[in-house]
Protein backbone atom coordinates (compact mmCIF):
# COMPACT_ATOMS: atom_id res chain seq x y z
CA UNK A 1 0.00 0.00 0.00
CA UNK A 2 1.61 3.31 -1.01
CA UNK A 3 2.29 5.71 1.82
CA UNK A 4 0.58 9.06 1.64
CA UNK A 5 3.06 11.86 1.88
CA UNK A 6 2.72 13.95 4.98
CA UNK A 7 1.70 17.09 3.04
CA UNK A 8 -1.14 15.06 1.59
CA UNK A 9 -2.11 13.91 5.04
CA UNK A 10 -2.19 17.53 6.14
CA UNK A 11 -4.32 18.46 3.16
CA UNK A 12 -6.75 15.72 4.01
CA UNK A 13 -6.88 16.79 7.63
CA UNK A 14 -7.66 20.31 6.61
CA UNK A 15 -10.34 19.35 4.14
CA UNK A 16 -12.04 17.16 6.74
CA UNK A 17 -11.77 19.39 9.72
CA UNK A 18 -12.12 22.91 8.47
CA UNK A 19 -15.81 22.90 7.55
CA UNK A 20 -16.81 21.44 10.89
CA UNK A 21 -14.55 22.92 13.47
CA UNK A 22 -17.01 25.70 14.23
CA UNK A 23 -19.08 23.15 16.06
CA UNK A 24 -16.45 22.46 18.63
CA UNK A 25 -16.92 23.26 22.28
CA UNK A 26 -13.22 23.77 22.69
CA UNK A 27 -10.38 24.00 20.25
CA UNK A 28 -7.39 21.94 21.26
CA UNK A 29 -4.10 21.80 19.42
CA UNK A 30 -1.95 18.83 18.49
CA UNK A 31 1.76 19.00 17.81
CA UNK A 32 3.13 16.24 15.61
CA UNK A 33 6.71 15.23 15.04
CA UNK A 34 7.74 12.45 12.74
CA UNK A 35 10.88 10.43 12.59
CA UNK A 36 11.29 11.67 9.04
CA UNK A 37 11.73 15.21 10.31
CA UNK A 38 8.29 16.66 9.69
CA UNK A 39 6.83 18.86 12.36
CA UNK A 40 3.41 20.34 12.24
CA UNK A 41 0.77 21.61 14.59
CA UNK A 42 -2.91 21.00 14.11
CA UNK A 43 -4.51 23.86 15.99
CA UNK A 44 -8.28 23.94 15.81
CA UNK A 45 -8.30 27.53 16.98
CA UNK A 46 -5.87 28.70 14.34
CA UNK A 47 -7.40 30.10 11.15
CA UNK A 48 -4.69 28.26 9.26
CA UNK A 49 -5.62 25.04 11.05
CA UNK A 50 -2.33 23.35 10.23
CA UNK A 51 1.07 24.94 10.51
CA UNK A 52 4.30 23.30 9.52
CA UNK A 53 5.94 24.03 12.81
CA UNK A 54 6.23 22.53 16.23
CA UNK A 55 4.34 23.99 19.16
CA UNK A 56 5.45 23.54 22.72
CA UNK A 57 2.08 24.78 23.92
CA UNK A 58 -0.02 22.13 22.21
CA UNK A 59 -2.60 20.24 24.23
CA UNK A 60 -1.38 16.99 22.79
CA UNK A 61 2.02 16.04 21.49
CA UNK A 62 2.52 13.15 19.15
CA UNK A 63 5.61 11.34 18.01
CA UNK A 64 4.97 9.23 14.97
CA UNK A 65 6.22 8.46 11.49
CA UNK A 66 4.99 9.10 7.99
CA UNK A 67 3.73 5.58 7.51
CA UNK A 68 1.68 5.69 10.67
CA UNK A 69 0.20 9.06 9.73
CA UNK A 70 -0.68 7.70 6.34
CA UNK A 71 -2.24 4.59 7.80
CA UNK A 72 -3.99 6.67 10.41
CA UNK A 73 -5.92 8.67 7.84
CA UNK A 74 -6.56 5.66 5.64
CA UNK A 75 -7.87 3.66 8.54
CA UNK A 76 -5.16 1.05 8.24
CA UNK A 77 -3.57 1.84 11.54
CA UNK A 78 -5.16 -0.07 14.37
CA UNK A 79 -3.68 1.21 17.63
CA UNK A 80 -4.65 -2.01 19.30
CA UNK A 81 -2.82 -4.08 16.75
CA UNK A 82 0.01 -1.94 15.41
CA UNK A 83 2.24 -3.39 12.77
CA UNK A 84 5.99 -3.35 12.87
CA UNK A 85 6.21 -0.13 10.88
CA UNK A 86 3.94 1.81 13.17
CA UNK A 87 4.96 4.38 15.73
CA UNK A 88 2.48 6.54 17.56
CA UNK A 89 3.29 7.88 20.97
CA UNK A 90 1.34 10.68 22.45
CA UNK A 91 0.83 12.57 25.63
CA UNK A 92 -1.26 15.41 26.86
CA UNK A 93 -4.95 16.02 27.22
CA UNK A 94 -6.90 12.89 26.35
CA UNK A 95 -10.12 14.89 26.04
CA UNK A 96 -8.59 16.72 23.09
CA UNK A 97 -8.84 13.55 21.06
CA UNK A 98 -12.53 13.49 21.78
CA UNK A 99 -12.90 16.88 20.14
CA UNK A 100 -10.97 15.68 17.13
CA UNK A 101 -13.13 12.62 16.96
CA UNK A 102 -16.22 14.79 16.93
CA UNK A 103 -14.95 16.47 13.83
CA UNK A 104 -13.80 13.39 11.98
CA UNK A 105 -16.44 10.83 12.79
CA UNK A 106 -18.62 11.82 9.86
CA UNK A 107 -15.76 12.09 7.41
CA UNK A 108 -15.45 8.37 6.87
CA UNK A 109 -17.09 8.25 3.49
CA UNK A 110 -15.16 11.23 2.25
CA UNK A 111 -11.87 9.77 3.32
CA UNK A 112 -11.87 6.93 0.88
CA UNK A 113 -12.50 9.08 -2.14
CA UNK A 114 -10.01 11.71 -1.15
CA UNK A 115 -7.34 9.16 -0.38
CA UNK A 116 -7.91 7.29 -3.60
CA UNK A 117 -7.66 10.59 -5.38
CA UNK A 118 -4.31 11.32 -3.82
CA UNK A 119 -2.97 7.86 -4.52
CA UNK A 120 -3.68 8.00 -8.22
CA UNK B 1 -29.49 7.59 -10.73
CA UNK B 2 -26.39 9.46 -11.55
CA UNK B 3 -22.97 8.14 -12.23
CA UNK B 4 -19.64 9.80 -11.84
CA UNK B 5 -16.58 9.19 -13.88
CA UNK B 6 -13.75 9.33 -11.41
CA UNK B 7 -11.09 9.53 -14.04
CA UNK B 8 -12.70 12.51 -15.66
CA UNK B 9 -13.08 14.27 -12.36
CA UNK B 10 -9.66 15.82 -12.35
CA UNK B 11 -9.91 17.33 -15.78
CA UNK B 12 -13.39 18.51 -15.05
CA UNK B 13 -12.28 20.11 -11.83
CA UNK B 14 -9.47 21.82 -13.63
CA UNK B 15 -11.83 23.20 -16.17
CA UNK B 16 -14.31 24.28 -13.56
CA UNK B 17 -11.54 25.93 -11.64
CA UNK B 18 -10.53 27.79 -14.75
CA UNK B 19 -14.09 28.91 -15.30
CA UNK B 20 -14.41 29.91 -11.71
CA UNK B 21 -11.21 31.89 -11.90
CA UNK B 22 -12.42 33.70 -14.98
CA UNK B 23 -15.70 34.43 -13.28
CA UNK B 24 -13.93 35.82 -10.25
CA UNK B 25 -15.17 33.08 -7.98
CA UNK B 26 -13.09 32.71 -4.86
CA UNK B 27 -11.65 29.23 -4.83
CA UNK B 28 -10.64 27.42 -1.72
CA UNK B 29 -8.69 24.25 -2.44
CA UNK B 30 -9.17 22.91 1.04
CA UNK B 31 -12.91 23.24 1.02
CA UNK B 32 -12.98 22.27 -2.61
CA UNK B 33 -11.22 19.04 -1.81
CA UNK B 34 -13.78 18.33 0.85
CA UNK B 35 -16.62 19.02 -1.52
CA UNK B 36 -15.11 16.95 -4.27
CA UNK B 37 -14.50 14.13 -1.85
CA UNK B 38 -18.04 14.33 -0.57
CA UNK B 39 -19.42 14.16 -4.06
CA UNK B 40 -17.12 11.37 -5.08
CA UNK B 41 -17.86 9.44 -1.93
CA UNK B 42 -21.47 9.20 -2.89
CA UNK B 43 -20.46 6.59 -5.40
CA UNK B 44 -21.60 5.76 -8.88
CA UNK B 45 -25.14 4.81 -7.91
CA UNK B 46 -25.92 7.57 -5.49
CA UNK B 47 -27.90 10.65 -6.11
CA UNK B 48 -25.21 13.12 -6.88
CA UNK B 49 -25.94 15.74 -4.31
CA UNK B 50 -27.83 14.54 -1.31
CA UNK B 51 -28.07 15.55 2.26
CA UNK B 52 -24.58 14.34 3.00
CA UNK B 53 -23.22 16.73 0.45
CA UNK B 54 -25.49 19.41 1.78
CA UNK B 55 -24.14 18.87 5.22
CA UNK B 56 -20.68 19.61 4.00
CA UNK B 57 -21.77 22.46 1.83
CA UNK B 58 -23.52 24.34 4.56
CA UNK B 59 -21.48 27.19 5.82
CA UNK B 60 -19.39 27.47 2.71
CA UNK B 61 -19.36 30.60 0.71
CA UNK B 62 -21.58 31.04 -2.26
CA UNK B 63 -18.88 30.63 -4.81
CA UNK B 64 -17.95 27.24 -3.50
CA UNK B 65 -21.51 26.08 -3.36
CA UNK B 66 -22.03 27.19 -6.90
CA UNK B 67 -18.90 25.35 -7.88
CA UNK B 68 -20.15 22.23 -6.18
CA UNK B 69 -23.34 22.43 -8.16
CA UNK B 70 -21.44 22.98 -11.34
CA UNK B 71 -19.06 20.12 -10.60
CA UNK B 72 -22.01 17.88 -10.08
CA UNK B 73 -23.51 18.90 -13.34
CA UNK B 74 -20.40 18.52 -15.37
CA UNK B 75 -19.52 15.15 -13.96
CA UNK B 76 -22.96 13.71 -14.43
CA UNK B 77 -24.07 11.35 -17.10
CA UNK B 78 -27.38 11.90 -18.74
CA UNK B 79 -30.45 13.57 -17.45
CA UNK B 80 -31.21 11.47 -14.43
CA UNK B 81 -29.27 13.93 -12.39
CA UNK B 82 -31.27 15.15 -9.46
CA UNK B 83 -29.80 18.52 -8.74
CA UNK B 84 -29.86 19.95 -5.32
CA UNK B 85 -30.66 23.58 -5.70
CA UNK B 86 -29.80 25.86 -2.91
CA UNK B 87 -32.70 28.07 -2.32
CA UNK B 88 -30.47 31.05 -1.90
CA UNK B 89 -31.23 32.95 -5.03
CA UNK B 90 -27.77 34.30 -5.48
CA UNK B 91 -26.17 30.88 -5.28
CA UNK B 92 -28.61 29.38 -7.71
CA UNK B 93 -28.20 32.25 -10.07
CA UNK B 94 -24.49 31.96 -9.84
CA UNK B 95 -24.58 28.26 -10.60
CA UNK B 96 -26.88 28.92 -13.48
CA UNK B 97 -24.55 31.50 -14.87
CA UNK B 98 -21.57 29.20 -14.55
CA UNK B 99 -23.49 26.28 -15.97
CA UNK B 100 -24.48 28.37 -18.94
CA UNK B 101 -20.85 29.22 -19.52
CA UNK B 102 -19.96 25.54 -19.73
CA UNK B 103 -22.29 24.88 -22.61
CA UNK B 104 -19.66 25.95 -25.06
CA UNK B 105 -17.22 23.30 -24.00
CA UNK B 106 -19.41 20.39 -23.02
CA UNK B 107 -20.84 17.77 -25.29
CA UNK B 108 -22.96 14.69 -25.17
CA UNK B 109 -24.29 13.58 -21.85
CA UNK B 110 -22.62 16.36 -19.91
CA UNK B 111 -24.13 19.00 -22.11
CA UNK B 112 -27.48 17.27 -21.78
CA UNK B 113 -27.14 17.36 -18.02
CA UNK B 114 -26.40 21.06 -18.03
CA UNK B 115 -29.26 21.74 -20.43
CA UNK B 116 -31.53 19.73 -18.20
CA UNK B 117 -30.42 21.75 -15.22
CA UNK B 118 -30.96 25.03 -16.99
CA UNK B 119 -34.33 23.97 -18.36
CA UNK B 120 -35.67 22.71 -15.06
CA UNK B 121 -34.20 25.23 -12.71
CA UNK B 122 -36.94 26.87 -10.79
CA UNK B 123 -36.10 28.27 -7.44
CA UNK B 124 -39.70 28.00 -6.31
CA UNK B 125 -39.77 24.30 -7.03
CA UNK B 126 -36.25 23.53 -5.99
CA UNK B 127 -36.00 20.70 -3.58
CA UNK B 128 -33.64 18.95 -1.31
CA UNK B 129 -33.04 15.34 -2.19
CA UNK B 130 -32.58 13.03 0.73
CA UNK B 131 -32.46 9.29 0.46
CA UNK B 132 -34.45 9.47 -2.72
CA UNK B 133 -37.21 11.50 -1.13
CA UNK B 134 -38.01 14.91 -2.38
CA UNK B 135 -38.64 17.53 0.21
CA UNK B 136 -40.58 20.42 -1.21
CA UNK B 137 -38.89 23.71 -0.77
CA UNK B 138 -41.86 25.24 0.93
CA UNK B 139 -41.42 23.02 3.94
CA UNK B 140 -38.10 24.68 4.46
CA UNK B 141 -39.12 28.17 3.51
CA UNK B 142 -42.14 28.02 5.75
CA UNK B 143 -39.95 27.36 8.70
CA UNK B 144 -37.51 30.16 8.15
CA UNK B 145 -36.72 32.04 11.28
CA UNK B 146 -36.22 35.72 10.86
CA UNK B 147 -34.73 37.67 13.68
CA UNK B 148 -36.77 40.52 14.97
CA UNK B 149 -34.27 41.62 17.54
CA UNK B 150 -30.73 41.06 18.52
CA UNK B 151 -29.52 37.67 17.37
CA UNK B 152 -28.86 34.95 18.52
CA UNK B 153 -31.66 35.60 20.95
CA UNK B 154 -34.09 33.38 19.11
CA UNK B 155 -36.65 34.12 21.78
CA UNK B 156 -37.25 37.28 19.85
CA UNK B 157 -37.34 35.62 16.47
CA UNK B 158 -40.43 35.63 14.35
CA UNK B 159 -41.57 33.09 11.86
CA UNK B 160 -42.65 34.13 8.42
CA UNK B 161 -44.87 32.03 6.26
CA UNK B 162 -43.96 30.91 2.79
CA UNK B 163 -45.23 34.19 1.39
CA UNK B 164 -42.94 36.03 3.71
CA UNK B 165 -45.87 37.30 5.73
CA UNK B 166 -45.48 37.50 9.48
CA UNK B 167 -47.40 34.92 11.40
CA UNK B 168 -48.21 34.71 15.05
CA UNK B 169 -44.91 34.01 16.77
CA UNK B 170 -44.44 30.64 18.27
CA UNK B 171 -43.57 30.65 21.92
CA UNK B 172 -39.88 29.91 21.58
CA UNK B 173 -39.12 28.72 25.02
CA UNK B 174 -35.62 27.41 24.53
CA UNK B 175 -32.72 28.01 22.29
CA UNK B 176 -29.03 27.33 21.93
CA UNK B 177 -26.57 28.65 19.44
CA UNK B 178 -23.20 27.22 18.63
CA UNK B 179 -20.04 28.43 17.11
CA UNK B 180 -20.18 32.03 15.93
CA UNK B 181 -23.90 32.13 15.53
CA UNK B 182 -24.08 30.13 12.33
CA UNK B 183 -25.70 27.04 13.80
CA UNK B 184 -28.04 26.42 16.64
CA UNK B 185 -31.17 24.75 17.88
CA UNK B 186 -34.50 26.17 18.83
CA UNK B 187 -37.63 24.76 20.41
CA UNK B 188 -40.75 25.52 18.51
CA UNK B 189 -44.20 25.98 19.88
CA UNK B 190 -45.04 22.37 19.21
CA UNK B 191 -42.32 21.32 21.61
CA UNK B 192 -40.20 19.87 18.81
CA UNK B 193 -36.64 20.98 18.63
CA UNK B 194 -35.14 21.98 15.34
CA UNK B 195 -31.70 22.97 14.17
CA UNK B 196 -31.14 26.20 12.40
CA UNK B 197 -28.38 27.17 10.03
CA UNK B 198 -27.31 30.58 8.99
CA UNK B 199 -27.68 30.68 5.25
CA UNK B 200 -26.80 33.95 3.61
CA UNK B 201 -29.50 36.33 4.69
CA UNK B 202 -31.79 33.72 6.14
CA UNK B 203 -31.80 31.24 8.94
CA UNK B 204 -33.22 27.92 7.92
CA UNK B 205 -34.82 25.49 10.26
CA UNK B 206 -33.87 21.88 9.67
CA UNK B 207 -35.58 19.03 11.50
CA UNK B 208 -33.28 17.01 13.69
CA UNK B 209 -33.82 13.82 11.74
CA UNK B 210 -32.40 15.47 8.66
CA UNK B 211 -29.12 16.30 10.33
CA UNK B 212 -26.08 14.16 9.90
CA UNK B 213 -24.96 12.00 12.76
CA UNK B 214 -21.98 14.26 13.29
CA UNK B 215 -24.18 17.32 13.61
CA UNK B 216 -26.43 15.51 16.04
CA UNK B 217 -23.46 14.41 18.05
CA UNK B 218 -22.16 17.96 18.01
CA UNK B 219 -25.45 19.18 19.43
CA UNK B 220 -25.41 16.44 22.01
CA UNK B 221 -21.89 17.35 23.00
CA UNK B 222 -22.73 21.00 23.41
CA UNK B 223 -25.81 20.78 25.52
CA UNK B 224 -24.12 21.31 28.81
CA UNK B 225 -26.04 21.36 32.08
CA UNK B 226 -28.88 23.62 31.02
CA UNK B 227 -32.04 22.09 32.37
CA UNK B 228 -34.19 23.59 29.67
CA UNK B 229 -32.22 21.62 27.09
CA UNK B 230 -32.94 18.20 28.51
CA UNK B 231 -35.79 17.76 26.11
CA UNK B 232 -33.45 18.48 23.27
CA UNK B 233 -31.04 15.83 24.48
CA UNK B 234 -33.81 13.28 24.50
CA UNK B 235 -34.89 14.19 21.00
CA UNK B 236 -31.35 14.07 19.68
CA UNK B 237 -30.81 10.68 21.25
CA UNK B 238 -34.02 9.44 19.75
CA UNK B 239 -32.73 10.29 16.29
CA UNK B 240 -29.12 9.43 16.82
CA UNK B 241 -29.29 6.15 18.69
CA UNK B 242 -30.78 4.03 15.91
CA UNK B 243 -28.00 5.15 13.63
CA UNK B 244 -25.35 4.06 16.01
CA UNK B 245 -25.50 0.36 15.90
CA UNK B 246 -22.21 -1.35 16.25
CA UNK B 247 -21.36 -1.22 12.57
CA UNK B 248 -22.12 2.44 12.35
CA UNK B 249 -20.08 3.19 15.41
CA UNK B 250 -17.13 1.50 13.85
CA UNK B 251 -17.67 3.28 10.57
CA UNK B 252 -18.07 6.66 12.18
CA UNK B 253 -15.00 6.22 14.25
CA UNK B 254 -16.71 5.91 17.58
CA UNK B 255 -14.51 3.04 18.49
CA UNK B 256 -11.36 4.84 17.51
CA UNK B 257 -9.38 5.13 20.64
CA UNK B 258 -5.69 5.48 20.86
CA UNK B 259 -4.18 2.66 22.74
CA UNK B 260 -2.84 3.44 26.14
CA UNK B 261 -0.37 0.67 26.61
CA UNK B 262 1.94 0.19 29.48
CA UNK B 263 5.31 1.48 28.52
CA UNK B 264 7.11 0.62 31.69
CA UNK B 265 9.82 -1.13 29.79
CA UNK B 266 10.39 1.83 27.57
CA UNK B 267 10.15 4.29 30.42
CA UNK B 268 12.70 2.35 32.38
CA UNK B 269 15.16 2.67 29.58
CA UNK B 270 14.51 6.40 29.57
CA UNK B 271 16.33 8.91 27.50
CA UNK B 272 18.43 8.96 25.52
CA UNK B 273 16.72 7.01 22.83
CA UNK B 274 17.14 7.53 19.14
CA UNK B 275 14.95 6.75 16.18
CA UNK B 276 16.57 3.41 15.51
CA UNK B 277 16.13 2.31 19.09
CA UNK B 278 12.57 3.47 19.07
CA UNK B 279 11.71 1.54 15.96
CA UNK B 280 13.49 -1.50 17.32
CA UNK B 281 10.99 -1.75 20.14
CA UNK B 282 8.08 -4.14 19.71
CA UNK B 283 5.26 -2.56 17.77
CA UNK B 284 2.78 -2.49 20.66
CA UNK B 285 5.24 -0.59 22.78
CA UNK B 286 5.54 2.04 20.09
CA UNK B 287 1.90 2.98 20.27
CA UNK B 288 1.19 4.53 23.59
CA UNK B 289 0.48 7.47 25.76
CA UNK B 290 3.19 8.44 28.09
CA UNK B 291 4.66 11.17 30.17
CA UNK B 292 4.40 14.44 28.37
CA UNK B 293 7.74 15.90 29.27
CA UNK B 294 9.57 12.74 28.46
CA UNK B 295 7.83 12.46 25.14
CA UNK B 296 8.58 16.03 24.25
CA UNK B 297 12.21 15.56 25.03
CA UNK B 298 12.31 12.62 22.66
CA UNK B 299 10.50 14.56 20.00
CA UNK B 300 12.93 17.40 20.27
CA UNK B 301 15.84 15.06 19.88
CA UNK B 302 14.29 13.26 16.97
CA UNK B 303 13.19 16.40 15.18
CA UNK B 304 16.17 18.61 14.69
CA UNK B 305 15.76 21.80 12.69
CA UNK B 306 14.86 20.87 9.18
CA UNK B 307 17.27 23.28 7.63
CA UNK B 308 19.68 21.02 5.83
CA UNK B 309 23.27 22.07 5.61
CA UNK B 310 24.17 23.66 2.31
CA UNK B 311 20.55 24.36 1.53
CA UNK B 312 19.92 27.83 2.84
CA UNK B 313 16.54 27.96 1.19
CA UNK B 314 15.23 24.66 2.44
CA UNK B 315 11.67 24.86 3.60
CA UNK B 316 12.39 24.97 7.29
CA UNK B 317 14.40 28.12 7.03
CA UNK B 318 11.45 30.31 6.11
CA UNK B 319 8.76 31.43 8.43
CA UNK B 320 6.42 31.21 5.55
CA UNK B 321 2.71 31.36 5.63
CA UNK B 322 0.31 30.33 3.03
CA UNK B 323 -0.87 32.81 0.54
CA UNK B 324 -4.41 33.89 1.12
CA UNK B 325 -6.71 35.38 -1.40
CA UNK B 326 -10.41 35.80 -1.46
CA UNK B 327 -12.11 33.92 1.28
CA UNK B 328 -9.25 31.64 2.01
CA UNK B 329 -6.93 30.40 -0.65
CA UNK B 330 -6.75 30.36 -4.36
CA UNK B 331 -5.47 27.86 -6.79
CA UNK B 332 -4.02 29.10 -9.99
CA UNK B 333 -4.07 26.52 -12.70
CA UNK B 334 -3.00 26.68 -16.24
CA UNK B 335 -5.42 25.30 -18.78
CA UNK B 336 -3.11 22.40 -19.46
CA UNK B 337 -2.34 21.70 -15.84
CA UNK B 338 -5.02 20.02 -13.75
CA UNK B 339 -5.45 20.79 -10.14
CA UNK B 340 -2.76 19.25 -8.07
CA UNK B 341 -3.03 17.93 -4.60
CA UNK B 342 0.37 18.86 -3.32
CA UNK B 343 -0.97 20.99 -0.58
CA UNK B 344 0.44 24.19 -2.00
CA UNK B 345 -2.08 26.92 -2.01
CA UNK B 346 -1.03 29.00 -4.91
CA UNK B 347 0.13 27.06 -7.90
CA UNK B 348 1.06 28.07 -11.32
CA UNK B 349 2.49 26.27 -14.27
CA UNK B 350 3.12 27.50 -17.74
CA UNK B 351 3.96 24.82 -20.24
CA UNK B 352 7.26 25.45 -21.91
CA UNK B 353 8.15 28.34 -19.66
CA UNK B 354 11.14 28.67 -17.42
CA UNK B 355 9.68 26.45 -14.75
CA UNK B 356 7.54 23.79 -16.32
CA UNK B 357 7.54 21.69 -13.19
CA UNK B 358 4.86 21.87 -10.64
CA UNK B 359 5.32 24.87 -8.45
CA UNK B 360 3.69 27.87 -6.94
CA UNK B 361 4.15 31.02 -4.97
CA UNK B 362 4.61 31.54 -1.30
CA UNK B 363 4.70 34.73 0.67
CA UNK B 364 7.53 34.82 3.11
CA UNK B 365 7.24 36.34 6.53
CA UNK B 366 8.75 39.57 5.32
CA UNK B 367 6.19 39.92 2.57
CA UNK B 368 8.40 38.84 -0.28
CA UNK B 369 6.91 36.40 -2.71
CA UNK B 370 9.01 33.56 -3.95
CA UNK B 371 8.42 31.00 -6.59
CA UNK B 372 8.73 27.44 -5.40
CA UNK B 373 9.08 24.30 -7.39
CA UNK B 374 9.93 20.72 -6.73
CA UNK B 375 13.53 19.86 -7.13
CA UNK B 376 13.75 17.29 -9.92
CA UNK B 377 16.57 15.43 -8.19
CA UNK B 378 16.88 16.25 -4.54
CA UNK B 379 14.42 14.50 -2.28
CA UNK B 380 13.45 14.75 1.34
CA UNK B 381 12.60 11.56 3.19
CA UNK B 382 8.95 11.78 2.30
CA UNK B 383 8.87 13.69 -0.95
CA UNK B 384 10.64 16.01 -3.31
CA UNK B 385 12.61 18.88 -1.93
CA UNK B 386 11.63 22.40 -2.79
CA UNK B 387 13.57 25.18 -4.39
CA UNK B 388 12.71 28.83 -3.98
CA UNK B 389 13.41 31.54 -6.49
CA UNK B 390 12.79 35.26 -6.53
CA UNK B 391 10.17 36.45 -8.96
CA UNK B 392 12.90 38.00 -11.05
CA UNK B 393 14.00 34.48 -11.98
CA UNK B 394 10.88 34.09 -14.09
CA UNK B 395 11.14 34.95 -17.75
CA UNK B 396 9.01 37.77 -19.06
CA UNK B 397 6.33 35.56 -20.59
CA UNK B 398 5.91 33.76 -17.32
CA UNK B 399 5.62 37.03 -15.44
CA UNK B 400 2.99 38.26 -17.87
CA UNK B 401 1.07 35.02 -17.47
CA UNK B 402 1.33 35.23 -13.73
CA UNK B 403 0.12 38.81 -13.76
CA UNK B 404 -2.91 37.80 -15.76
CA UNK B 405 -3.99 34.95 -13.54
CA UNK B 406 -3.35 36.88 -10.36
CA UNK B 407 -5.39 39.77 -11.73
CA UNK B 408 -8.30 37.39 -12.13
CA UNK B 409 -8.26 36.84 -8.42
CA UNK B 410 -8.88 40.49 -7.73
CA UNK B 411 -12.06 41.50 -6.01
CA UNK B 412 -14.58 41.70 -8.76
CA UNK B 413 -16.62 44.46 -7.22
CA UNK B 414 -19.40 42.71 -9.01
CA UNK B 415 -23.06 42.62 -8.39
CA UNK B 416 -23.00 40.11 -5.60
CA UNK B 417 -22.99 42.19 -2.46
CA UNK B 418 -22.47 39.21 -0.17
CA UNK B 419 -19.36 38.09 -1.96
CA UNK B 420 -18.07 41.62 -2.14
CA UNK B 421 -18.63 42.15 1.54
CA UNK B 422 -17.01 38.86 2.41
CA UNK B 423 -13.96 39.73 0.43
CA UNK B 424 -13.67 43.11 1.99
CA UNK B 425 -13.84 41.50 5.38
CA UNK B 426 -10.85 39.30 4.75
CA UNK B 427 -7.38 40.63 5.34
CA UNK B 428 -5.91 39.54 2.08
CA UNK B 429 -5.74 42.95 0.52
CA UNK B 430 -2.22 43.74 1.59
CA UNK B 431 -0.88 40.39 0.45
CA UNK B 432 -2.61 40.72 -2.85
CA UNK B 433 -1.35 44.22 -3.42
CA UNK B 434 2.18 43.17 -2.52
CA UNK B 435 2.14 40.36 -5.01
CA UNK B 436 0.95 42.58 -7.82
CA UNK B 437 3.55 45.18 -6.94
CA UNK B 438 6.31 42.62 -6.92
CA UNK B 439 5.23 41.14 -10.22
CA UNK B 440 5.10 44.59 -11.76
CA UNK B 441 8.53 45.34 -10.38
CA UNK B 442 9.92 42.11 -11.82
CA UNK B 443 8.27 42.87 -15.14
CA UNK B 444 9.83 46.32 -15.20
CA UNK B 445 13.17 44.76 -14.43
CA UNK B 446 12.70 42.26 -17.25
CA UNK B 447 11.82 45.06 -19.63
CA UNK B 448 14.96 46.92 -18.73
CA UNK B 449 17.14 43.87 -19.26
CA UNK B 450 19.06 43.84 -22.53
Amino acid sequence: MPTLQTPHVLLLLRSWLEPRRGLLRRTPSFAFATLEGERFTLDLADPELVRREWSDAADVTVLTNARTLSDLVTGEFDPRRPRSEHLFMWSGDAAAWGELETLTKDATSARGAAIDHLRR
Amino acid sequence: MTSIKPKSQLSTQAHVAELAAKAGVPVDPVKEAGLAAAILALGPDATLLNEKALDRVRGLDEGLRARAILMALTTAYGQELTPLIFKSGSVSEFATRLAASTKDILAGAQLAAVNHFLATFDSEKAFLARDGQEIPLWTIAEAQVHPAGAYPSTREARLLDKNDKPVEPHPLSGSASFSDGTFGVVRLGSGAWSAWFQNDWNRDLVPLDELSSASLQAIRDHLGPRAELRGLAAQVDQVLSPRLDKADRRQLGYEFELAKLDLDALAASGPPVDAAQLMALPAPARVARHDEGWLRSIIKRLSPPQLASGQPEAIGSWSQRELTFGDRYAYITHATQPLSSTGAHLQWTVAGAAFPSEGGLVELAGGEYRLWQFDPVRRRPNGPDLNYYPLEALDRDSLVGLREVVARLAPSGGEDSVMRTARQAHPYGASYARLLQQIDRALASADRAP
